[in-house]
């Protein structure tokens, strides 16, 4: 692949200490039909880490992942431009392979959506088109249930379909679908908001055990799972990234754990941001 | 609160609510009539040699339909293999493909015009298609008179049954990096199989009472069946010959074999109701 580095200004925020970014983001804009979702966002997601993308409701957190492996282009009226620079390659540049990039990005959806086929089968299913031998796909599906903590509560019943699961058992299947594929990245897009307590604390398990080997990016709701699971924090506002740090630097300034952010301050600081992306602009 | 007399509101909402109830049951005694005539005529003329035996003539006592039931079973089968692989796949292009397309919407409008198409007219097509340049009626031009009823009606259930698929199940098998067609045919089809048979069962319950396109191109026979290269003997013709014919044996004969493929009918769409009710469920 190409490394060309993107010969773009550098973004509000950058983890110098950190492992070098795996993803950069910038000047990302969304649109959904004449709707523009997402403004000038400019991100870098490290590598091995976990990176916790939190904002209130409709601000384009969700927006913002799906065009990681540009999954949005399912619906004809919804486009994405600006770089988004994985490994020194554009993946928004036409030339993208984007079935491949998609085997590179696992992503874990809201709610757990099981194909109406047997468990091992779901996750075999990303397999299929690499044409491997037998025991290799059965070696590989039951090395993906393990991580994702499900193997001892299937292993009697992988024929059977992979709806008759339990909503957080279907979860973690659907994570073991992606995680079969050995993607470099995990996108989790609000991967507990559907599934109870007990089987989200397991995930959050699941998803600190595979943080080193995985860069994970999840969006979340629930200001204490981000704290608990993430290294780094982006804070979304209206489509804008008013915020990206340390996890706990971010908690600490906004006291998230205690109180939602004043709506003023976070229009000062929406204000903020927009001054930053002018002067950068200019 | 004071009395008021039953005003014309009244008199209107019973009126109609009347009416409506009226013609609800007009509907259900004619349809109840013609099923009980049907089974109470049709099913004195049922007996071993019906099944078994060629039809005689007029007169001569036994003999049976059996050529007419082969060759109608073979007509149906033959139309459903030539048109449910072309309508499933012109349904996945509606639904998954084309969207938005020019093309689309023509194949769209072209199947619905093609469903409101009476019979007879796409059986006088078949005929000039078929019977004109081969010079004998044929169960090949047959097959592709029903097969072009069929077409328009697997089309549209296809359409519409891949439509109720929930894109979030499209988007969980893309992500992984699946080929949209394999995502099509290994995941959306699936979770549409028992509305797609659903479409295929109610196109042949469409087409296995169908007469006017036969009449043009199988036409009929009274020997058994041989190949689809001649004149193929089938139920709808021979009821409608038998029907017409002043002997009373005959007749009795047409009762039987309507009596064949009402419940034939009756039965594919209960099967159907089934499916899509666990399909709900």
């Amino acid at each position: 692949m190409a490394t060309s580095s993107p010969g773009v200004t550098a973004p509000p925020y950058c983890d110098r200490t950190a492992p070098p970014p795996k993803i950069r983001v910038r000047n990302l804009n969304f649109f959904y039909g004449r709707h523009q979702a997402l403004f000038n966002n400019h991100l870098d997601i490290p590598e091995g880490r976990v990176t916790a993308i939190i904002g209130p409701s409709g601000c384009g957190k969700s927006t913002h992942l799906r065009t990681y492996n540009r999954i949005y282009e399912l619906y004809p009226d919804q486009r994405a431009d600006g770089e988004i620079w994985l490994d020194g390659h554009n993946l928004l540049s036409p030339g993208t392979d984007v079935m491949q990039l998609r085997q590179r990005l696992g992503m874990v959806f809201q709610r757990p959506v099981p194909f109406p086929l047997s468990i091992f089968d779901n996750v075999a299913f990303g397999l299929r088109g690499q044409r491997l031998p037998r025991e290799e796909v059965a070696d590989r599906v039951e090395g993906a249930l393990r991580k994702a903590a499900l193997w001892e509560e299937v292993k009697e019943v992988l024929h059977r379909p992979g709806t008759c699961l339990s909503g957080g058992q279907q979860q973690r299947l659907c994570i073991a679908r992606a995680v079969v594929m050995e993607p470099e990245m995990l996108l989790m897009d609000e991967p507990c908001s559907a599934i109870d307590p007990v089987a989200t604390a397991k995930i959050e398990e699941l998803i600190l055990d595979l943080k080193g080997k995985y860069t994970i990016i999840i969006v979340t709701h629930n200001m204490q799972q981000a704290a608990r699971i993430s290294d780094v924090t982006a804070y979304f506002y209206q489509g804008r990234i008013l915020t990206v740090g340390p996890t706990v630097e971010i908690f600490r300034e906004f006291s998230l754990l205690e109180d939602v952010p004043s709506q003023e301050r976070l229009e000062a600081l929406l204000a903020r941001a927009q001054e930053t992306q002018a002067l950068l602009v200019s | 609160m004071r009395y008021r007399p039953p005003t014309g509101r009244k008199l209107v909402n019973w009126v109609v609510s009347g009416g409506a109830a009226a013609s609800a049951l007009v509907g259900i005694v004619f349809l109840v009539w013609i099923t009980w005539e049907v089974l109470y005529r049709g099913i004195t003329a049922l007996n071993w040699d019906f099944f078994t035996h060629l039809p005689t003539p007029p007169g001569v006592p036994g003999g049976g339909m059996a050529n007419a039931i082969v060759g109608t079973l073979v007509l149906t089968a033959a139309a459903t293999a030539a048109s449910v692989p072309l309508g499933l796949l012109a349904g996945i292009y509606l639904a998954e493909f084309a969207e938005e397309s020019r093309l689309g919407d023509l194949s769209r409008f072209s199947a619905n015009v093609l469903m409101g198409l009476p019979s007879i007219i796409v059986g006088v097509f078949a005929y000039a298609l078929v019977v004109l340049p081969l010079g004998n009626f044929c169960g090949y031009a047959g097959v592709v008179a029903l097969a072009v009823i069929m077409l328009p009606v697997v089309t549209r259930t296809t359409e519409d049954m891949l439509r109720l698929v929930p894109n979030t199940l499209r988007e969980a098998a893309l992500a992984l990096g699946a080929p949209r067609w394999r995502v099509t045919l290994a995941v959306v089809f699936r979770a549409a199989k028992s509305g797609l048979i659903t479409g295929i069962l109610l196109a042949v319950a469409r087409v296995s009472g169908e007469t006017a396109p036969l009449l043009f191109t199988a036409l009929n026979s009274p020997f058994w069946f041989h190949s689809l290269a001649e004149p193929t003997p089938n139920l709808t013709v021979t009821i409608f010959n038998y029907a017409m014919s002043p002997y009373h044996d005959w007749q009795q004969k047409a009762w039987g074999a309507s009596f064949l493929i009402t419940f034939g009918v009756l039965w594919i769409t209960i099967v159907t109701r089934v499916m899509l009710r666990e399909r709900k469920g």
